[in-house]
Order: structure tokens, then C-alpha cells, then sequence
């Protein structure tokens, strides 16, 4: 944290190469965020550098004493993709492969199919909880972070959240059924 | 297999984005090139200077007087 606000200090003295130890740190899941969020997640890496353009230039604005900077940059990165996605329109879901009773194929082809549900059931999600779940499964931010990414209470976040697991392992309950039933 | 341990795995294999190799380098070239920090920013770093915040402070306080002064020579005269 520390050595983050000396990089950022460096930065704003004019030292630009240090920026660079931010883009390595932030790289992959600025990326990672922003590809999942995406309609067209081939955008991501064009969208992931937008962000990191985006938080130089900005960088005098940076306040550490409002919030983290991985807080700062998903912030960014998240109004980045709201915008990118209202530009687009909205992508069809491609179909599923015609689904075969799970007797007839092997494990490694079903497990394949039911990864290709679950893409397509948080694809379907509502932006407010994709972006929750991607921030707190997927990123593994605490819910207070997210909170204030979205700007939003940590309640809401975490009910989010819930709600979108649900959504997600309910689109493999016509796959197979739990351990326990 | 468990619906949870498929949900597991998936959640796995999301977290496992590859980057492309030449990611940053990238960014910092369009940095270089492309892109500069706002201006505002050095007008921001340079009030920021206790040089710059003490000429600020003088400049202030010299309209203050410099206003009284007139105030108490208009009332007098």
C-alpha cells in the first residue's frame, strides 16, 4: 500500500516509467474484470488500456484518503464498461450445443457443456449483479471495496451476490442433480 | 460430479486470464506517445508548493488591507 502511493508520488514528480509497476500489478485483473463485464469480451485488452491511459492522465485526482488504489482503477474500469457496453448492442447468446443425456458422452464433454451454461447464465445476469459477482467471486474483492465501487451499500452488494450464485447454480440444475438429493 | 465442484471449477478457470504478453508495454508505449497527464494537474502540484500557498496567502491578505485602507479613507474623506 505504502510502496503504491510511492509509485504514485514518483508518477506525479514526472517519472513516468513508474507507472509501469502499476500496469504490472493491475494488468491482469483490470483485464480480467473488464473482459467479464464486457459484451464483446475481444474489446478487453483495447477497453483494459483505455483504463490504465485513463488513471495517468487522471492520477493528480487519485485521493488515498477516499479509497484504495485497485478501488480507484476498478472504479474506472467499471464506468469504462458501462459506457463500451451502451455503445454496443447487445450480443446473442450463442446456442448450446443440442444437449445429450449425460449416460451417452463422456464426463469431459459434459463438464464442458455445463462450463458453457454457466457462461451463458452470467452473460445473462443483470449488469448490477455480474458486476458483483465478477468483483467478489471472480476478482475476490471484499464486499466493503465493492461497495464502494458501485457505490452502493455493503448489503446490497452481498444480496447481489447471493442472488447471482443462485441464478448461476440453478442454470446446472437440468444437468444433474446435488449430491444431496 | 457435484454441481458445487463443477461451479468451483469454472469459477477457477475464469480467474485464469492470460494476458498478452505485450500488455503493459503497450500501455506504456500509448502512455509516451498518445497520452499526457491533464495540465491541471501541474497547476494542481504547483499551488500546492508552501511557496506558491504562502504568495497565495500574501496576495490575499494585501487585497484585504489594501481594501480597508480604501473603505477608511473613503468614509474619512
Amino acid at each position: 500500500m505504502q510502496d503504491e502511493l510511492e509509485t504514485v508520488s514518483r508518477v506525479l514528480r514526472g517519472d513516468t516509467e513508474a507507472f509501469r509497476l502499476i500496469v504490472d500489478r493491475y494488468e491482469r485483473p483490470v483485464l480480467s474484470f473488464v473482459r467479464h463485464l464486457l459484451r464483446d469480451p475481444e474489446d478487453a485488452p483495447d477497453l483494459a488500456q483505455e483504463v490504465f491511459f485513463a488513471a495517468f492522465a487522471k492520477l493528480s485526482r487519485f485521493d488515498p484518503a477516499c479509497s484504495r488504489l485497485s478501488t480507484w482503477l476498478f472504479t474506472i474500469a467499471r464506468n469504462k464498461t458501462i459506457n463500451a457496453n451502451k455503445k454496443k448492442r447487445p450480443r446473442a447468446i450463442s446456442a448450446l450445443p443440442e444437449q445429450q443425456s449425460p449416460g451417452e458422452v463422456s464426463d469431459d464433454l459434459v463438464l464442458r457443456e455445463m462450463f458453457v451454461k454457466l457462461d451463458v447464465a452470467l452473460q445473462s445476469l443483470p449488469d448490477r449483479q455480474r458486476r458483483a459477482f465478477v468483483l467478489s467471486q471472480i476478482e475476490q474483492l471484499p464486499y466493503e471495496e465493492i461497495a464502494q465501487i458501485e457505490g452502493a451499500r455493503v448489503g446490497t452488494i452481498k444480496s447481489r451476490v447471493n442472488r447471482a450464485r443462485q441464478k448461476l447454480q440453478a442454470s446446472l440444475a437440468t444437468f444433474m442433480k446435488d449430491d444431496n438429493e | 460430479m457435484n454441481k458445487q465442484k463443477v461451479y468451483q471449477q469454472w469459477l477457477k478457470k475464469k480467474q485464469a486470464v492470460e494476458i498478452p504478453e505485450d500488455f503493459a508495454e503497450c500501455v506504456m508505449t500509448g502512455i509516451y506517445h498518445d497520452s499526457h497527464r491533464e495540465d491541471f494537474s501541474k497547476w494542481d502540484q504547483w499551488v500546492c508548493t508552501p511557496l506558491a500557498q504562502a504568495g497565495l496567502a500574501i496576495g490575499a491578505l494585501l487585497v484585504f488591507v489594501i481594501r480597508f485602507v480604501m473603505l477608511f479613507a473613503a468614509a474619512v474623506g
